[in-house]
């Protein structure tokens, strides 16, 4: 810990696009970030992360672009990169070398956001972060074992990459963009302090930080006359005048503006009024809080994909065909687990969707007769494999057909489900 | 849900791999080392061969042949072997594994990487290791190995840990795969010392081959999982071989090792049998011969890097994943009445091979299971070839009775329908296959093979009523064991092919058989257990098993 996250505040220039007008300018100095030395506050340990990573990438920029015979400045430059990465409580730190980042280091600012118990959507993108760490250090440590400048220039660069891509992009979200696309796209970019709106709602004021669902999908200043830096680069090529407000929207807006359609339509009054099909709608449909049925408040967002009948016949189904290979508790035996926290974990890391699911299993399975069982029965087994992950019943079967509405459903742990099963994480079993 | 993440750096870097974009490469240094504790020496497995008392390979030596001079057990007395102890196994897939036994104990793996630690006298456990990985499509592990006071683990989720020998505590635990989301191990980690270069290392081949990777192996350093060097299987841009494959299809070309491999100590020379090329079953995106699949290669090791001395491709293109699964054996053969360095290969498409061990040329070549279709590709609307993509020569293989120059190897009779698709969709972490895996097509049946390495003709021929993929042990006193699905441990008369004794052991039977003396007492160990995911679909199968142990067996008194 510690450092002054708003030294390292590289901001934005954001200057209006020609048609808002030649004088107009963003003012937004509320958005100076909170800067608050409290402990483990998620904005600032970021972008303490992203100036330590930036200072590694300096000290090796530095020593390339030097003119010398001598090994000495390049393995002093690898070792403050090192340095500024992994900070002051680690064993690899050098001290003698010095230290062009903060006491905790790249690592330890990552580390301290990611001692968590829930799963925002930026963890996966750190969890990246952290592995490119991890393994800048290391090529940064093979550079150091190099005898020829080559050898040391082939690692380096490897080591760069690792940087860069920690660094990441702002127009990306996910792992491609690394710290900076965490601070564009996601709730990491929201200082301390400052104040949230649902994005899923029309923008009513200003300044204000769009969020739902851990993502950020728009910033929104006054348009009064001035010049100011918005703290972080929101990547936006998209910036919209709305009344005395400029919306900046970040690279999330389209993922964001898709959550609040399908949050409507899960909804019996989005149903009868449907949003507009052609996202993203000017202004943002308006956020509706109508009663749900506690049966889906169970599971939160998690649509109804099948009926109960059809998991109690794929049941059978899956007794006759299955079982051997998946067992009874479809928690693998000869061959991998159906159902559980590790099953969804899987799908999730490869982003299995439902459609994926259902093509493997009508055209491998069984494995030793593919194809063999009849469209109902395949329904039926896929219908008991979901309840087996505590997918909820409901009243619309799953289909027999190739469905490329399944191409939607993204397989993945659920959280605010009851689990029948808690050592598994699954919710139905032969036995 | 995360677990919290105030762990080191290093370790958490490497815990992590598997979330990653960027794979990240050789991870930093070593987290805590237990100093060097006892474990056999380079010398002691030089001459593992020769070592009665224990079993410190995964096929007892570097030579890949299961062959023990121990005399005590002969034809005449074999009908007397009782089983002295069992030790019962809580898992639920095949048992692949021969123990590695070392000073008493006798370390065994199980499908889900658990490790057992037993006295090899009594069967009685001393400590047991219990991982928990993700399955990617298969659960099978071939052993641990011993090195430095550790047992080294490679496990079903690419990491390689190790383990305390004497505790089964945990020294350190590496994500060792490049990626996790197509790759796992299956295969024992191999110690071996390079006597030029002095270095240690566990030689390590990735499982990948049919989940749409590039197989490789990697050599570990055993202090700490650290990369020593790197083979990859499959020619990149500008090297020989390359222009085998038609446009980027080698970017998933396969050819994993994944299930054992043999050493020359003398010449420093790595011989691997290279797994099918990928997809597997739709191969006209990858026109050519797809080197370096379906091959033996042979690599100089002696270097900082190893370097490619030889191949010979067994089924150019490859297109119903004939693998050649048996790992490769070497022996000293007479040919022609003239004595020669020879190494044996044998594939899932029904062929036996030898070659010669120098240069890779073909010596015989024998037919040991029925074959239909074999140049006919999957179509879209279904074919029959025989075997079985899981039929042929399985990953066990068979071993070399210098007595009678025979060639002992197990093998299956089985037929399959394969329908293709239209395109091969790379799916991450699932098959990529371009059709799925064929229907079984009539009965399935085994025979154990005895072939004379002088003509390359069979000396004789056991008919089973089931696919037969166990291992073969020959002891010098003229027995052969070996194991059958029903769950009957053999023993046949190596000279003539007779069954002179067998017990029940009540389940089936995919593993190799293995011998020590201990106090002076000859003891024979199988395990046994599920059958292999291959032979699930086999519906002559028993429909009851025992479940999975290891029994070990000797005279009675």
């Amino acid at each position: 810990m510690g450092g002054a996250p708003a030294a390292h505040v590289q901001p934005a220039r954001v200057s209006g696009p020609a048609a808002l007008g030649a004088g107009l300018l963003l003012a937004c100095a509320l958005f100076a970030s909170g800067a608050k030395a409290a402990a483990a506050e998620p904005h600032s340990e970021t972008l303490a992360a992203l100036a330590d990573t930036r200072a590694a990438i300096a000290e090796i920029v530095q020593a390339e672009d030097s003119i010398v015979n001598s090994p000495a400045p390049y393995r002093r430059a690898a070792k403050r990169a090192i340095n500024a990465i992994v900070g002051e409580g680690d064993r690899m730190l050098e001290k003698a070398s010095g230290n062009p980042g903060d006491a905790a280091g790249a690592m330890g600012h990552v580390n301290t956001i990611l001692d968590r118990r829930d799963s925002p959507p930026w963890v996966n993108t750190l969890h990246g972060v952290q592995v490119n760490l991890g393994a800048a250090v290391a090529r940064l440590r093979d550079a150091l074992e190099a005898r020829e400048l080559d050898d040391y220039q082939i690692d380096v660069t490897a080591a760069l990459l690792n940087l860069q891509a920690v660094v990441g992009q702002p127009t990306q979200t996910g792992v491609f963009g690394g710290l900076t696309g965490a601070l564009a796209t996601t709730t990491l970019g929201v200082p301390a302090g400052a104040h949230q709106v649902s994005a899923c709602a029309p923008v009513a004021e200003a300044p204000a930080y769009g969020v739902k669902d851990g993502y950020l999908a728009f910033v929104t200043v006054p348009s009064a006359a001035g010049t100011a830096g918005l703290p972080e680069d929101l990547g936006s090529r998209n910036i919209t005048l709305q009344g005395d407000r400029l919306i900046v929207r970040t690279a999330a807006a389209p993922l964001v503006a898709e959550l609040c359609r399908k949050q409507s339509a899960a909804t019996p009054q989005a149903q009868a009024d449907p949003p507009k099909s052609d996202p993203p709608p000017k202004g943002d449909p308006p956020a509706r809080h109508p009663a749900v049925p506690p049966q889906q408040q169970s599971s939160g967002q998690t649509p109804a994909l099948y009926t109960a009948a059809q998991a109690k016949e794929g049941k059978k189904v899956y007794r006759q065909h299955c079982l051997k290979c998946h067992g009874e508790k479809l928690q693998g035996s000869l061959g991998p687990a159906l159902a559980g926290t590790g099953f969804l974990q899987a799908a999730q890391r490869n982003d299995w969707t439902l459609y994926i699911i259902r093509y493997l299993a009508v055209n491998t399975m069984p494995l030793h007769s593919p194809g063999a069982l009849s469209p109902e029965q395949y329904a039926n087994v896929l219908a008991f494999l979901l309840a087996a992950n505590c997918y909820p019943a409901g009243d619309k079967p799953f289909p027999q057909q190739e469905d490329a509405q399944l191409k939607r459903i993204h397989l993945h742990p659920l959280t605010g489900v009851k689990v029948r099963y808690p050592k598994l994480g699954t919710c139905d079993a032969l036995n | 849900m995360n677990k919290p993440m105030s762990m080191s750096t290093r370790t958490m870097a490497r815990r992590c791999l598997a979330t990653a974009v960027f794979g990240a490469a050789a991870l930093v240094a070593p987290v805590t080392l237990l100093a060097a504790g006892s474990g056999p020496t380079p010398e002691q497995y030089v001459n593992a061969a020769n070592n009665n008392s224990d079993w410190i390979l995964p096929a007892k030596s570097y030579t890949g042949n299961r062959y023990v001079t121990s005399e005590q057990i002969t034809p005449k007395n074999v009908r007397h072997l009782k089983r002295i102890w069992k030790f019962k196994i809580h898992d639920d897939a095949g048992m692949e594994t021969a123990p590695i036994v070392w000073h008493g104990m006798a370390y065994v793996t199980t499908a889900h990487d658990h490790v057992y630690a037993l006295d090899v006298k009594t069967g009685k456990l001393k400590w047991e290791f219990m991982d928990k990985p993700h399955v990617l499509a298969f659960a099978a592990n071939r052993g641990i190995g011993l090195m430095d006071g550790n047992v080294y683990v490679a496990t079903l989720d690419g990491h390689l840990i190790a383990l305390d020998a004497n505790t089964g505590k945990k020294v350190w635990d590496v994500v060792a795969a490049h990626d996790t989301s197509n790759t796992f191990y299956s295969m024992a980690p191999v110690p071996y010392h390079n006597a030029k270069t002095g270095k240690d290392m566990l030689l390590l081949g990735a499982s990948n081959g049919d989940w749409g990777g590039i197989g490789y192996i990697t050599a570990f350093d055993p202090k700490n999982g650290d990369r020593i060097w790197e083979w990859k299987t499959i020619p990149g841009p500008g090297e020989p071989g390359h222009d085998t494959w038609s446009g980027d299809s080698w970017k998933r070309g396969g050819a994993a090792v994944w299930s054992g491999v043999a050493i020359d100590p003398q010449t420093d020379t790595l011989y691997m049998d290279l797994g099918n090329p990928q997809p597997d079953f739709l191969a006209t995106e990858r026109k050519g011969s797809n080197l370096y699949s379906n091959s033996m290669v042979a690599l100089d090791i002696s270097g900082d890097k190893p370097t490619l001395k030889w191949y010979y491709q067994f089924i150019p293109h490859d297109t119903h994943d004939w693998d050649p699964a048996m790992p490769p054996v070497l022996f000293q053969g007479k040919v022609n009445g003239e004595d020669r360095a020879l190494v044996a290969a044998g594939d899932k498409g029904g062929n036996f091979w030898i070659l010669d061990a120098k240069t890779g040329a073909l010596v015989h070549h024998t037919v040991v299971s029925f074959q239909h279709g074999q140049n006919t590709e999957p179509s879209r609307e279904g074919n029959i070839a025989c075997p079985n993509t899981n039929g042929g020569i399985e990953f066990n293989g068979g071993s070399y009775d210098p007595a009678t120059n025979t060639f002992i190897v197990p093998s299956v009779n089985q037929c399959g329908r394969w329908k293709s698709f239209e395109k091969a969709v790379y799916i991450s972490g699932q098959f990529y296959l371009g059709g799925g895996f064929p229907e079984l097509v009539g009965p399935s049946t085994g025979q154990l093979n005895a072939i004379d390495v002088s003509t390359g003709v069979f000396a004789w021929r056991h008919n089973y009523n089931l696919p037969s993929i166990a291992g073969v042990l020959i002891t010098k006193s003229g027995l052969a064991f070996t194991g059958e699905l029903n769950g009957n441990f053999d023993a046949f008369e190596a000279k003539n092919g007779k069954l002179l004794w067998h017990y029940r052991t009540g389940s089936p039977i995919v593993a190799p058989p293995s011998a020590v003396e201990v106090d002076g007492n000859e003891m024979v160990i199988i395990a046994s257990g599920k059958p292999s995911i291959g032979m699930a679909g086999v519906k002559e199968l028993p429909k009851k098993d025992e479940g999975e142990m290891i029994s070990a067996f000797a005279l009675a008194k």
